[in-house]
């Protein structure tokens, strides 16, 4: 069963709020749930800021999931309202830091862009309004296969009448083009009485067009691959290697570090299969004096 | 044989601010959900819903409603139901648990809730006497059915806690 995943939350200041909405999306039955950054222009220097972190949730908001021995995941979103083409700040700097990078494009180009060349694992449009730019298929077709997902949001749908039309229309029209492939329904909630369930917010995939199928997708496993296109993009190079810290490394995988193989039975030889596809040439162990990076591979996914 | 075939919509009322009953009546409910597939499918969504949508369970202290629909026209209700925002003057909204065939599936279904909500809660108890009550209830409603549980004797020395 795949996680439910809301990966629009925006951030607020107001830590009690912010607290609240998240209890609920808890009982509700979300597992995983990104902190939406908003930025409208790239224009001054220090337009984005460094991912902020998490906000420590106590054990009576972590209950309900406690008791089904699951774990509640706090991932951080950068979500740029794009207009013209000067994209330079995503690529590195504070922009990296966030787990998930989104668009709102404005303008034809910048969709255009946005589908066909940005590194960024969310299109989400405004569509509460009617929509800038004609949604056109060749830019929609490369963005499905370059794993970019689109977002549609609810909670606009629900505060408001004339926006609930919209979003219908624009989610139909964005649905003509892209046939229910790599969408993504998220909340955008302000307060906590707007969150839904994830098998509601699902049922709303029926009036944007999806089918049952694609509707549930749409709350977790288009999600959890926009997850993890996200960490693809962020933590691998060339999607085949990634760079752990040791001391972040998970208890399963702890075997792999050199350190502890001294305390651990032999188990063979470990290294071979993690030196058959990739190089290794540059030993990245001893880098710096206090903090050694492992090379963690990962096999290619066919 | 020709049978009318339904669909019934388990949900729970979440309230703005909780409180252990919240004294409402069945064609509240039924009225607030009439509203809302009118206001998300127009006339042929209040039309699809005159004959065949009714609520058919209420209950106060759980704030469980069951609803009953056409299953052909399920869709229509649930798609509708993410947009109810309040009853009355109260801020609320559902949050739908599960779909059935009968009533008994959604029973079956709300028992096996309860007894996750049962371990919810006693997470959250702060003091030994609410840990004692909790633990008492889910003693109770897992019991199998049939078994006289009033010849067992408890223990009230016997401390469940770990």
């Amino acid at each position: 069963m795949a996680k439910f995943h809301d990966l629009n939350v925006p951030y607020t200041t107001d830590v009690k709020t912010f607290k609240q909405i998240l209890k609920k999306s808890i009982e509700l039955g979300y597992e995983v749930v990104a902190v939406n950054h908003v930025v409208t222009s790239l224009a001054k220097k220090d337009a984005v800021k460094e991912a902020p972190a998490h906000v420590p949730l106590d054990d009576e908001i972590l209950a309900p999931l406690k008791v089904k021995a699951k774990t509640f995941r706090q991932l951080s979103r950068l979500t740029v309202t794009l207009k013209d083409t000067q994209t330079y700040r995503l690529g590195s700097g504070p922009a990296q830091s966030y787990d998930i990078l989104a668009i709102q494009p404005t303008s034809e180009k910048a969709f255009q862009l946005a589908c066909t060349q940005l590194e960024i694992d969310i299109i989400s449009i405004n569509m509460t309004e009617k929509l800038p730019f004609p949604i056109r298929l060749p830019p929609v077709k490369a963005a499905i296969e370059r794993g970019v997902h689109f977002e549609i949001t609810y909670a606009p749908a629900i505060r408001d009448t004339t926006a609930r039309r919209n979003i219908i229309s624009n989610a139909l029209s964005l649905y003509f083009m892209c046939k229910g492939k790599n969408v993504i329904l998220s909340s955008d909630v302000e307060n906590a009485m707007e969150v839904r369930g994830p098998y509601d917010v699902a049922n709303l995939g029926f009036l944007f067009g999806l089918n049952e199928a694609q509707s549930k997708d749409a709350v977790s496993m288009n999600c959890r691959s926009v997850v993890l296109h996200a960490e693809t993009r962020r933590n691998t190079a060339k999607a085949a290697l990634s760079v752990t810290k040791v001391t972040d490394v998970a208890e399963k995988h702890k075997w792999k570090v050199r350190e502890n193989r001294a305390a651990m039975p032999t188990v063979g030889d470990g290294d071979k299969d993690k030196s058959s596809d990739s190089s290794q040439d540059d030993d990245t162990d001893s880098d710096a004096d206090d903090h050694h990076v492992k090379k963690k591979k990962r096999k290619l996914k066919t | 044989m020709v049978r009318f075939k339904n669909r019934y919509l388990l949900c729970e009322l979440v309230l703005e601010k909780d409180c252990l009953v919240y004294p409402i009546e069945q064609k509240e409910v039924y009225y607030v959900v009439r509203q809302a597939i009118e206001r998300c499918h127009g006339d042929y969504g209040a039309g699809v819903t005159q004959g065949g949508m009714n609520v058919k369970y209420l209950n106060v202290y759980t704030k469980t409603v069951l609803i009953r629909v056409r299953r052909e026209y399920y869709k229509l209700l649930w798609s509708s139901i993410p947009f109810i925002k309040s009853i009355g003057r109260q801020k609320l909204f559902f949050h739908s648990l599960h779909i059935g065939g009968t009533i008994r599936s959604c029973q079956k279904f709300l028992v096996k809730y309860g007894q996750q909500q049962l371990a919810v809660l006693l997470q959250k108890c702060k003091t030994q006497e609410e840990r004692k009550a909790v633990q008492r209830a889910t003693i109770h409603c897992t019991w199998l059915k049939g078994r006289n549980f009033e010849n067992v004797k408890h223990n009230e020395d016997d401390d469940f806690s770990d």
